[in-house]
């Protein structure tokens, strides 16, 4: 194949008018001054001559990026770089040389052996023919500039960008990028859409507030352009928003993220929203709500009742109590008067008289026990200091001749001043002296232990009771005690574990002393051994607790 | 020795009864009258020219009760100073602070045995 003449060769110099040593000479400095201009040029430039392509100038810029030295000059291209035998260059070379149509390539990747190693590099460069004197090409310039890093740059920029709209369009939550003062739609992904409830097409690089204009009445327009002008992200929480989802009105609840969505130099591009539909969640919350609602009224309205069933119930006992007592003691006294008045009453008539005289005296003491049992109450009652040590001191004043018939002995010291209803104290405190000094073993003296100390708050939680400080009292004797399957029975009113005969006693007391310790809101219980002595374990507030 | 008078006013017969027949044992020299309502018995002290030496009143009473009867007198100037003593069948601690507070000079809850009130009614006469 014929090379090309070169069109652009016109004027000759004038060669004619210099001798051949001057020529020679002239040629020589024209040589050398070109070779030192490419050696020392920034980029790489190679001549390769002939159609074989022989390195003929090679400087040190392009030896560089070959990875060679001077070894390279006189050898050809393919000797050189083998590596580059499919990448079309041999080809693109022979045609500049034989069509003389310089080649030029942008970011173009050659792959080229470097340190033993085949890499990947990246080139703008270009291939020139370089034409005789008399105009024919006699070979190619090779220039380049190595852009390998800016390429590399630039594909980790669009992967990055790349992942970040799959990120998008793959998130688990319904995510959109809209840019712009108008708030375009750029990238969207289905859950986004699907929330939406409109066809992609119709809003896809859309301003979205055209596309959503119920969306854009609730303020959302207002609010995204406060995070495009101020880059101040905003966050909503089980915000509801109306949204025509398929034609059809609907009341949402989302929780929402505007997000400024920048560039490298900070700029903002749009707004990055992040959206979860949390409808069901908030849904079934106002619906578990709703239900706790009409429980808690329908608990109340029960308590209610309750309440004012046992008030009832309380004020029936106090009347019906109240009222019975009147006759039964009037029978009680004028059985006495007619005794008195009778003359003479056989032996017969008075055992009548006595048992007249017993049964009505028991009712009555029976009367008078529901009596005391229905006053039981917190509400009208005083709080009060109550030093209890006083409390047992009036009580074994009270019980003074049954103490010393008994040979007894109550023993207590350093006993607590609590908060508490004076009467109910006395009352409470006298029941289990009361009960200690009747239920005692024949022939031994009665001895009655009572203590107090700070109740530990693993019983207090134990036994239910509100949270507060405590005090737990211990009232121990040494009498009959009693089957410690009976300990809850015997709280019962009316309930009794023996015979009227053996020991007297309505069956009150001990429901008294939990009504009161239950008015105290504290606690009693009680542990015994059958012969072995009782012990009622009390917990009360050191501190009425409203 | 002087007779002493007394007035019962209560509206239950039976317990007036029960205090008359134990007023008998307690004591002697006793002039006993007797007014069911404490209303009437008001109107009649207004109006009499002798007043008894002391009153024994129930309290719970209808009409007029014996609290109400009770500050009644304590604003006579005729008649506060005659003592008072209630007896009543309510041992309802408020309630007998109450009647001290209004100027009663005892207070007695109605006793269950014919003895104790045989035995109350000398401790206050004598």
């Amino acid at each position: 194949m014929e090379s090309k003449k070169n069109p652009e060769v016109e004027s000759k110099p004038d060669y004619e008018t210099l001798d051949p040593v001057s020529l020679q000479k002239k040629a020589a400095e024209t040589e050398h001054l070109l070779r030192s201009v490419v050696e020392s040029a920034p980029f790489p430039i190679g001549v390769y001559t002939g159609r074989e392509m022989r390195i003929s100038l090679a400087n040190h810029s392009i030896m560089d990026v070959w990875g060679k030295g001077h070894e390279v000059i006189g050898k050809t291209y393919h000797e050189v770089l083998p590596e580059l035998a499919d990448q079309h260059i041999y080809q693109q070379l022979d045609d500049v040389y034989t069509k003389g149509i310089p080649f030029h390539a942008r970011n173009q990747r050659v792959d080229l052996v470097v340190d033993g190693k085949l890499q990947p590099f990246y080139f703008n460069y270009s291939f020139t023919p370089i034409y005789n004197i008399d105009g024919s090409i006699y070979g190619v310039m090779n220039t380049a500039a190595e852009v390998t890093d800016i390429v590399l740059a630039k594909q980790k920029v669009e992967q990055s960008e790349q992942n970040f709209k799959n990120m998008i369009l793959q998130a688990p939550v319904a995510m959109c990028i809209l840019t712009g003062p108008d708030h375009v739609v750029e990238i969207v992904n289905d859950l986004m859409i699907e929330l939406w409830g409109k066809p992609v097409e119709t809003v896809m690089n859309k301003p979205v507030f055209d596309a959503l204009p119920d969306a854009r009445e609730q303020g959302l327009e207002a609010l995204m352009k406060q995070v495009y002008e101020t880059g101040e992200s905003f966050h909503a929480n089980e915000r509801p928003v109306e949204l025509v989802r398929k034609g059809k009105l609907e009341t949402t609840y989302q929780n929402f993220v505007y997000e400024p969505y920048k560039n490298a130099e900070g700029r903002i591009l749009g707004v990055l929203a992040i959206t979860i539909n949390v409808t069901e969640q908030v849904m079934a919350r106002q619906k578990i709500e709703e239900i706790v609602a009409a429980r808690t009224k329908e608990l109340a309205e029960a308590n209610a009742n309750l309440e004012r069933s046992n008030e009832e119930l309380a004020q029936f006992a106090y009347i019906a109590s109240h009222d019975l007592q009147e006759p039964l003691r009037k029978v009680s006294i004028y059985i006495q008067m007619l005794e008195n008045h009778l003359s003479h009453i056989d032996d017969r008539s008075r055992g009548y008289f006595d048992k007249i005289k017993t049964s009505s005296a028991r009712m009555l003491s029976l009367i008078r026990d529901v009596l005391a049992y229905s006053q039981l109450s917190q509400e009208t009652e005083t709080f009060e200091a109550v030093d209890i040590n006083k409390v047992i001191a009036e009580i074994s004043t009270d019980f003074e001749l049954l103490i010393q018939q008994t040979n007894a002995t109550i023993e207590y010291s350093n006993l607590p001043v609590i908060e508490a209803i004076p009467l109910q104290m006395s009352q409470l405190f006298g029941n289990l002296i009361s009960n200690a000094l009747k239920f005692i073993k024949p022939g031994m003296a009665p001895v009655i232990t009572i203590t107090a100390e700070p109740a530990n708050s693993e019983a207090v939680r134990r036994l239910n009771l509100r949270e507060g400080s405590y005090y737990y009292f211990k009232v121990a004797d040494n009498g009959i005690g009693f089957n410690p399957e009976k300990s809850e029975q015997i709280f019962n009113i009316f309930q009794r574990l023996h015979g009227k005969k053996q020991y007297q006693g309505t069956g009150i007391g001990l429901a008294m002393c939990r009504k009161i310790v239950q008015n105290h809101h504290g606690a009693i219980y009680a542990t015994a051994e059958e012969g072995n002595g009782a012990v009622f374990h009390i917990i009360v507030p050191a501190a009425h607790l409203t | 020795m002087a007779v002493m008078r007394i007035l019962h006013i209560d509206d239950d017969e039976d317990d007036h009864e029960i205090f008359a027949t134990a007023l008998s044992e307690a004591s002697t020299g006793i002039e006993l009258s007797f007014i069911d309502n404490a209303r009437d018995a008001l109107q009649n002290l207004m109006l009499a020219s002798q007043y008894p030496d002391i009153i024994f009143l129930d309290l719970n009473m209808p009409e007029m009760n014996g609290q109400q009867f009770l500050m009644e007198i304590k604003k006579q100037d005729k008649l506060k100073n005659i003592p008072i003593i209630i007896l009543s069948t309510s041992s309802h601690k408020p309630t007998i602070e109450l009647t001290r507070e209004a100027g009663a000079k005892d207070f007695f809850t109605k006793p269950d045995k014919y003895e104790d009130l045989v035995k109350m009614l000398k401790k206050v006469l004598n």
